[in-house]
């Protein structure tokens, strides 16, 4: 589903990602931990179309489709999502508007005929439900005013209403509660299927702990030095980054 | 030296204007005399100078056409009267109106109309030799009398739409409101665009609002690149009286607006409201002026604008608080969003005090289209166009929510929606 080779990226200049390569396949649960400045979330935001991260060289194919030649909208309507470490607040546009705007826009472009708005309220409620959120967030402005777990819900809503193909969460579990945790986790694991991947960027085993991984990669310098299963994990949460650097 | 336009206009109505208004007529066209046209010396003038107003020929009026129904101010149950070409067109008016609710063009008064109407005319504008209410009562060929009487309660509310064909060059339009004690009324008052690229207004109207009154009015000015309008609304509250006005304003080669509020007695309150989406290289021009000249009144006033291309916005925001306007509430709130990087707002908040037990606030912010966001809705699917267009409705939804006549908010949001598309696109 999505191939990664040998992928460098820069921001101002400053090269971030040095080569890094990551094959997912459907189905499939990789989690990517590594220490801070390691390149873990640029490698979302490259991947999602951020301006200002410049790929200076490198592929990205996803599902068949250059994924670093589409526009970032085309990327998202193709079915993929990234839940932001630090989602946006845009006041004044109502949460509900958002979404409608965003699942017609990506099920126009996926050929699928678009919620009418009484079917559209209905799936989003069970949404806000899934993740323990009020009604009453829909007709909030985006994220203003939300706590930080409320964000993260809220991002995990719109992946739930967006229904792609890859769902990269970076950072999500930061700042969470462990009630929180486990509503973000139960979430993931309901939209876990055949057909769909994760990438699970977290700094820490806890997250993993809910959402079991297939794969674990440790990023470091800006590449994957160490790929394994969800063992890997307890190992770096004993040992540290530190520790499996020196081994490296 | 007078505008070369003033000229033709003045010579034009001299013929067709109710003989009643003649002197007063000639009166204002002898101060307009002395008035230099402002230019970018003047204070008030200086971001938007009326000499940048075209020289055309007025021409004359010969066929006369009929808004499209889908240009109009959409609530509903609304008692309509539409004017094209200053002419009120009476298959599509209102012919018979709500008990305490009189409605009559200046040509077709009462003597008792007239009597009142000579007495009030222009006795709202701040400064009746001023440029605005000089034009207006030298141009003026008619105009509209709503007389409510007192304590009525008009659940429909009153909307004007004033139509330019495609042989009008230029119109002067004035209306004048009288709400008599305890009466509550809704007013909206739409300038359609013209059908002539280079198609004026001059729109003047005047508000007096009597005791325990409540008026809600909304003024909505559409217009083209190379049109212009110039004008007013002008408003007197008595004790306990309430108004709330909305004016919104897409701009053109000058669209300028002055409001005016003179709170004149006790407890009266005022919110005044503005939005203004110019773009292209249009101008827009906001002039306010709030007089609080009794204790105990309050006033809540916020404008925001959107300003995209090359396009130019003016808010001038001010409150005079006289001596005696002890307890006075007062706060002023501008903000703008620019989406490019050639759009230009001049805002001044002005505030003059006097009394010494007031409460009185006022802010105005300057912010760019934040990118962020815009990335943000793109990397859920959204277009950049439609990300804009619900970036900009969000910027301004707070002030829809608080439209006095919520029956207008939703037209006037797809109005925004429609208005904002392309914003980043622009390339003028």
């Amino acid at each position: 589903m999505l191939s990664v080779k040998e992928l460098h990226a820069s921001v101002d200049e400053k090269e971030i990602l040095k080569g890094l390569s990551l094959e997912v396949k459907a189905g499939e649960v990789h989690a990517i931990m590594g220490p801070n400045g390691s390149g873990k979330s640029t490698l979302g935001h490259v991947l999602s179309g951020r301006p200002g991260y410049d790929v200076t060289h490198g592929s990205a194919n996803f599902d068949g489709l250059d994924l670093l030649g589409l526009d970032t909208e085309s990327r998202a309507q193709a079915g993929l999502f990234l839940a932001f470490q630090y989602p946006i607040e845009i006041p004044g546009v109502s949460n509900m508007e958002f979404l409608k705007a965003s699942v017609d826009a990506v099920r126009a472009a996926q050929n699928l005929e678009s919620y009418d708005s009484v079917s559209f309220m209905k799936r989003a409620r069970e949404a806000c439900t899934a993740v323990d959120l009020s009604h009453d967030f829909l007709k909030r402005g985006v994220n203003e005013g939300f706590s930080g777990g409320e964000k993260k819900r809220n991002e995990l809503m719109q992946m739930m209403l967006l229904e792609p193909k890859l769902a990269i969460l970076d950072e999500t579990d930061s700042g969470l509660d462990i009630d929180a945790l486990q509503v973000v986790a139960a979430g993931v694991n309901a939209m876990r299927s055949p057909d769909r991947a994760f990438i699970v960027v977290t700094h820490y085993q806890r997250l993993l702990d809910y959402i079991e991984p297939d794969f674990v990669h440790v990023l470091a310098g800006g590449r994957i030095v160490k790929s394994g299963g969800k063992e890997l994990a307890h190992e770096l949460e004993r040992k540290g980054y530190a520790g499996l650097d020196s081994a490296a | 030296m007078m505008h070369a336009i003033y000229e033709q206009a003045i010579a034009k109505a001299g013929a067709i204007t109710p003989h009643w208004l003649q002197p007063r007529q000639q009166a204002a066209a002898e101060s307009l005399q002395a008035i230099p046209v402002p230019g970018r010396k003047s204070e008030h003038w200086k971001y938007a100078p009326l000499s940048a107003m075209a020289a055309i020929e007025l021409g004359t009026h010969s066929v006369q056409s009929q808004p499209e129904p889908t240009e109009l101010a959409h609530c509903d149950d609304a008692l309509t009267l539409v004017f094209s070409d200053g002419v009120i067109v009476n298959h599509l008016s209102c012919q018979s109106w709500p008990a305490g609710c009189s409605v009559e063009t200046f040509k077709g008064l009462s003597d008792h109309s007239q009597s009142v109407v000579d007495d009030l005319l222009g006795k709202a504008c701040p400064d009746r030799s001023g440029l605005v209410g000089c034009v207006s009562e030298a141009t003026m060929t008619d105009g509209v009398f709503i007389d409510i009487a007192a304590n009525t309660q008009l659940m429909q509310p009153l909307r004007i739409i004033w139509h330019a064909s495609a042989d009008c060059a230029w119109q002067s339009t004035r209306v004048l409101v009288r709400v008599a004690d305890n009466a509550v009324v809704k007013i909206v008052e739409q300038f359609l665009a013209g059908a002539k690229p280079a198609s004026d207004y001059h729109g003047v109207t005047e508000l007096y609002v009597g005791a325990g009154a409540a008026v809600d009015y909304c003024r909505l000015n559409h217009s083209q690149a190379q049109q212009s309008f110039l004008g007013g609304v002008f408003s007197r509250l008595d004790r306990a009286a309430t108004l709330r006005l909305f004016a919104y304003a897409e701009g053109g080669r000058l669209c300028r607006n002055e409001i005016g509020v003179l709170l004149a007695a006790e407890g009266a309150h005022a919110q005044v409201d503005g939005l203004y989406l110019p773009k292209g290289q249009e101008v827009v021009d906001f002039h306010t002026t709030l007089e609080h000249a009794a204790p105990h009144c309050t006033s809540e006033e916020i404008f925001r604008g959107i300003i995209g291309d090359r396009a130019n916005a003016v808010f001038n925001g001010r409150i005079h608080i006289h001596k005696h306007a002890q307890k006075t509430n007062a706060q002023l709130s501008n903000k703008n969003l620019l989406t490019s990087d050639r759009a230009q707002v001049n805002t001044k908040p002005e505030l003059e005090i006097y009394a010494n037990d007031v409460q009185c606030g006022h802010g105005a912010t300057v912010s760019q289209l934040d990118n962020e966001a815009v990335h943000y809705l793109r990397t859920r699917g959204v277009p950049e166009d439609v990300a804009v267009q619900l970036i900009a409705l969000g910027f301004v939804m707070a002030l829809l929510e608080r439209m006095p006549i919520s029956e207008l908010s939703e037209w006037l949001g797809h109005h925004v929606k429609t208005r904002c598309t392309g914003l980043l696109l622009g390339d003028q």
